[in-house]
């Protein structure tokens, strides 16, 4: 590659798009202008909610007056009203003209809900009756000296019981739903609840005990999380989602400009036929991509900075109500977040390339922004959900990962984000390997480079794929075969009736993988291609293939098993699951073991080889690397097992099985091995804790229970070599189908 | 047979452009494989200007794009400039130049940009590039518009421009692809004027086009493809004679006629037809 070309279109390009206004606009100057005015909009808000006044109407005011002084010139009284207090605006009215208290409580009712004031405090007529009774009783009681607090507890508690409906002190009437009551109910309850610990200082003044009997224990909480963190909390769950889609967008536009909107002009052909590689004009391409995507980012994040630090911070001083609800927006230390963001940066740009590359249009373009977007969106919300954490399990999951760890960086909480921060980075990096693998892919297939005048007619293509067989199905209907497969999968849950026992368990399970894996992989070869039987990829084999066969799935097994081990540390199990799966055991107690074999190894490796090592594969093969269709068959054949770390577990098997198909270019060999692999985890799961020969190659291990020793794994993993070593010997690569027609 | 010029081989044969049996197939998802160029061969030299002629859809776009390395053969072979197109398509691409219908400019760019980035493409060095883009524009008659965008030119001018950057590094052979398509009688007429000069400096031109008038005027040499077929080759005149017409025109017609009726007789399906119409 010659770094002078990929430097001049670079150059170029970014030129080009610098003197584009709306590409400009989109990716640097809008994330400037947001955040300053998000922030301003949201203070605006909060300051709309905390000064403005609530209409609040008092019934009953005279029943109090020999109480503690609760108003003055008809407005709360300094004493207990605090600053929020001097918002309610206060109306008088005596609530006479109503002859019961529950009439009274109706017509404060009807107030509020036809919103004429935001709350309304009745006052009961009896209320000040009582408590100047029960403040009586203390005195009489103290007089009387000895049993004091028992009489008072009597009478309080006595009266309480009989009419309780009257005599519980003010009544509040408001709408929780209508967000300006609320606020109001909140401002009046902190007067009243101080008012009413001013009755309850007379009283026991009254009775001549001291105050603190009433609270004699005061619980003392401590939140152990830095003072930063705890206010960050809000922005730290809603920025990281924001950055990420803004440098997804970021590296969008300018991608669907550089790429279809090349296209489009004709300007990719004068390219093409000029002196540069193709792969340095993905380079050139891609490195100004990731350069608007890098500025896009970074002025977000300067943007959320300025916002946080001049703006919202001057106008909300420390402590004040404003920021207790908005929390503290993050400053400066935010930049940090770009060393998450610059992989993801690479990885989104190389993804954009690609799908702008192979859009016809800049209009096709726009449309693929959705789909991208909405695929991304469920793992940018991942920061959203408190709940989950940054480890190790999240940490490697693509763009998941990176939210997290941005939610961990604007919490302040450094120690665990330099933790992750590799296996993050790492993930992404690997991601970002794959999409530049794509995008070059692309921009080396002429089918993609070309496509502007290939017009798309539904029914011809229907007609065509119906009437013209091929002799192998192609890479398009592979994948649509198992996308198809998985969503027949996903309803099957529904429909299947639930097992009770064992024989239906096993039933169900047979049923379900026959007519959604097996029977669609038969019908779409007999329907779409020529030959059953080589689409299926159902071919004799040599005698020493089947020797080697025979005998890996056991040398494969404590392989296996150890891996289990690794998957269950880095995703562990839930504990719901687990018991599920106990229950599911002790189902199987009853089950005959031939039945197990047949429904849990048999069904599962003759449909599910013919679905994937045979229909799947050859369509893959057909277009694409041996190695590239052996991946995604297992990436599919690992999905379709439901549970992560089922899937996982299949998809490294799958990987094997698909080696092993290619190798000997039949499926045959790969039935035995999935057959005797399940088949002798169905049959250890029964017989292992009653054969001790067993118990002596293997070890315990914490939850997951027996797995092989050290000693024996690595015995096992030679001879699994050896055995592929000899597969190798053995077998020559055939070409694919379409190759040899 | 080689001298050193520019940095790199040029090479001094009388054929610049040898194809032989050259075949483009390529999957379609509606209609299977499309055959679009069909084992075709010629050969083109310095100082001639090679018309290949066609209806849209005859395969013409796809031969030249196979020239220019754009796309891949799937069959037979073809040098340009003594440089194979599949396996040394840099070299092929730094000794021609490919002028497009669709003018294909940067908006954004002015003349002198595009003309200067496509000489920095092909490495040429500060001062080659000053000395070539004032011949350039001095011969095209560019000064006028040196520094406007292509964006607000006319087509005449965008063509031009287009001209200019496929000419920075004074290559051997040029590829016209229907590039008076969308010019006004003018503008085209002087294009074609701007050939017959690069002809006349012993470039080796080939300009496809589907007027026939065009091509009697500018080429000296034509091939008349049909269907991924070259139904005739050779100069115009001999041509003319040897079929017994009058104009291209009329034996243009003339062979189309003839290779619809073989067909009808052997049983081509009209689909097949259909098929080379769309392909890219």
């Amino acid at each position: 590659m010659n770094w002078t070309n990929v430097k001049r279109i670079f150059n170029r390009e970014i030129r080009d798009q610098l003197r584009d206004r709306r590409t400009l606009f989109t990716t640097l100057i809008l994330p400037l202008m947001m955040y300053p005015i998000l922030g301003l909009l949201m203070l605006q808000v909060a300051q709309f909610v905390s000064e403005t006044s609530s209409k609040v109407q008092v019934i009953g005011r005279d029943s109090i007056a020999e109480l503690p002084e609760l108003f003055v010139d008809g407005k709360f009284t300094s004493t207990h009203a605090s600053a929020e207090a001097k918002l309610l605006d206060l109306e008088f009215s005596h609530g006479n003209e109503h002859s019961t208290a529950e009439l009274v409580y109706e017509h404060a009712k009807d107030l509020v809900d036809a919103d004429e004031f935001d709350a309304v405090i009745v006052f009961p007529a009896d209320m000040q009756a009582y408590i100047l009774a029960l403040r009586q009783e203390v005195m009489t009681a103290r007089e009387n000296d000895a049993a004091a607090v028992e009489d008072v507890e009597q009478v309080g508690g006595g009266r309480k019981s009989n009419d309780a409906v009257l005599l519980q002190g003010p009544r509040i009437v408001f709408n929780s739903v209508d967000d300006k009551s609320k606020i109001a109910y909140k401002r009046i309850t902190n007067v009243l609840e101080s008012w009413q610990s001013s009755i309850k200082q007379t009283l026991f003044q009254a009775g001549n005990i001291p105050l603190k009997i009433a609270d004699p224990i005061t619980i003392v909480d401590r939140d152990t999380a830095p003072v930063e963190s705890r206010n960050a909390a809000i922005w730290a769950s809603i920025i990281p989602m924001m950055l990420l889609m803004w440098t997804l967008s970021g590296a969008f536009y300018p991608a669907v400009d550089l790429c279809a909107g090349e296209k489009e002009r004709g300007t990719l052909e004068t390219l093409l036929c000029g002196p540069a590689k193709r792969l340095e004009i993905v380079a050139g391409k891609l490195l100004t991509i990731m350069t608007f995507s890098f500025f896009t980012s970074l002025f977000n994040l300067i943007s959320i900075a300025f916002t946080g630090v001049f703006l919202i911070g001057r106008m909300m001083p420390e402590g004040s109500p404003l920021q207790e609800r908005l929390g503290t927006v993050p400053g400066w230390s935010i930049l940090w977040s770009l060393v998450v963001l610059v992989p993801l940066v690479a990885m989104f740009s190389a993804l954009a390339l690609s799908a702008a590359t192979f859009a016809r249009s800049s209009k096709e373009g726009q449309y693929y922004m959705m789909p991208l977007l909405i695929l991304c969106m469920p793992l940018m919300m991942i920061s959203m959900i408190p709940s989950v954490e940054l480890d190790l399990g999240t940490s490697l999951i693509p763009v998941a990962g990176a939210a997290l760890l941005l939610r961990n960086l604007i919490e302040s909480q450094f120690s665990v984000a330099i933790r992750f921060a590799l296996p993050v980075v790492a993930s992404s990096l690997f991601c970002c390997y794959l999409a530049l693998r794509w995008a070059t892919a692309q921009f080396n297939s002429e089918s993609v480079l070309f496509r502007e005048s290939e017009k798309w007619d539904v029914k011809l293509w229907l007609l065509q794929l119906l009437k013209t067989p091929r002799v192998a199905p192609t890479a398009g209907m592979a994948i649509c075969f198992a996308l198809f497969v998985l969503i027949l999968r996903f309803f099957a849950n529904f429909v299947a009736p639930d097992a009770t026992n064992w024989s239906g368990f096993l039933l169900n399970n047979s049923v379900a993988l026959i007519l959604t894996v097996g029977v669609p992989a038969i019908l779409a070869a007999v329907f779409l291609t020529t030959n059953l039987w080589d689409t299926l990829n159902i071919r004799s084999v040599s005698l020493p293939v089947l020797v080697i066969a025979l005998l890996l799935p056991f040398s494969l097994q404590p392989i296996i098993s150890w891996f289990g081990v690794v998957i269950a540390e880095i995703y562990p199990i839930s504990p719901s699951m687990l018991a599920g799966l106990e229950g599911l055991e002790k189902m199987f107690d009853a089950a005959p073991w031939w039945w197990m074999l047949l429904a849990m190894a048999a069904v599962p490796a003759v449909f599910e080889e013919l679905a994937f090592r045979g229909f799947m594969l050859s369509g893959l093969r057909s277009e694409t690397k041996d190695w590239t269709a052996i991946f995604i068959t297992a990436a599919f054949f690992g999905i379709t097992h439901g549970i992560l770390q089922q899937s996982l577990n299949a998809g490294m098997i799958g990987v094997l099985l698909g080696y092993v198909a290619v190798r000997t270019n039949s499926i045959i060999p790969t039935i035995i091995i999935h057959f005797l692999h399940n088949g002798l985890v169905v049959v250890l799961s029964k017989f292992s804790a009653s054969q001790e020969w067993l118990q002596t190659l293997q070890v315990e291990y914490a939850e997951i229970g027996a797995i092989y020793s050290p000693l024996v794994t690595v015995v096992a993993t030679i001879v699994t070599l050896a055995l592929l070593f000899a597969l190798h010997r053995l077998t020559v690569v055939q070409p694919s189908l379409t190759d040899t027609a | 047979m080689f001298e050193l010029q520019n940095g790199f081989v040029k090479p001094k044969v009388l054929t610049v452009i040898v194809v032989e049996k050259l075949e483009k197939t390529y999957p379609d998802l509606q209609r299977g494989a499309v055959c679009a160029v069909r084992g075709i061969s010629f050969v083109a030299s310095p100082g001639q200007v090679f018309g290949l002629l066609g209806p849209n859809g005859a395969g013409k776009t796809t031969v030249l794009r196979m020239l220019s390395t754009m796309l891949k053969p799937t069959g037979g072979k073809a040098t340009v400039a003594g440089f194979d197109v599949e396996t040394q398509a840099e070299d092929v691409r730094r000794h021609i130049g490919f002028v497009s219908a669709n003018t294909a400019n940067y908006d954004r760019m002015s003349a002198f940009e595009m003309v200067e980035f496509f000489g920095q493409l092909h490495g040429l060095s500060k001062d080659e590039l000053a000395e070539r883009s004032e011949v350039v524009f001095e011969q095209l008659q560019m000064n006028d518009f040196r520094d406007t965008t292509c964006g607000k030119m006319s087509t005449g001018m965008k063509q031009k421009v287009s001209i200019a950057r496929a000419i920075i590094h004074d290559p051997p052979v040029l590829i016209f692809d229907e590039a008076t398509v969308g010019l006004d009688v003018l503008v085209g007429r002087s294009l074609q004027n701007t050939v017959l000069q690069f002809r006349d400096q012993g470039k080796c031109i080939i300009y496809s086009t589907h007027h026939m008038n065009e091509a009697e005027r500018v080429c000296n040499h034509v091939a008349i493809m049909y269907q991924g077929d070259i139904l005739a080759e050779g100069g115009q005149r001999e041509l003319c004679e040897q079929h017994g017409q009058h104009s291209l025109e009329e034996l243009f017609f003339a062979l189309i006629d003839q290779r619809d009726g073989q067909e009808n007789s052997t049983g081509l399906v009209a689909e097949d037809v259909l098929a080379t119409e769309q392909q890219p």
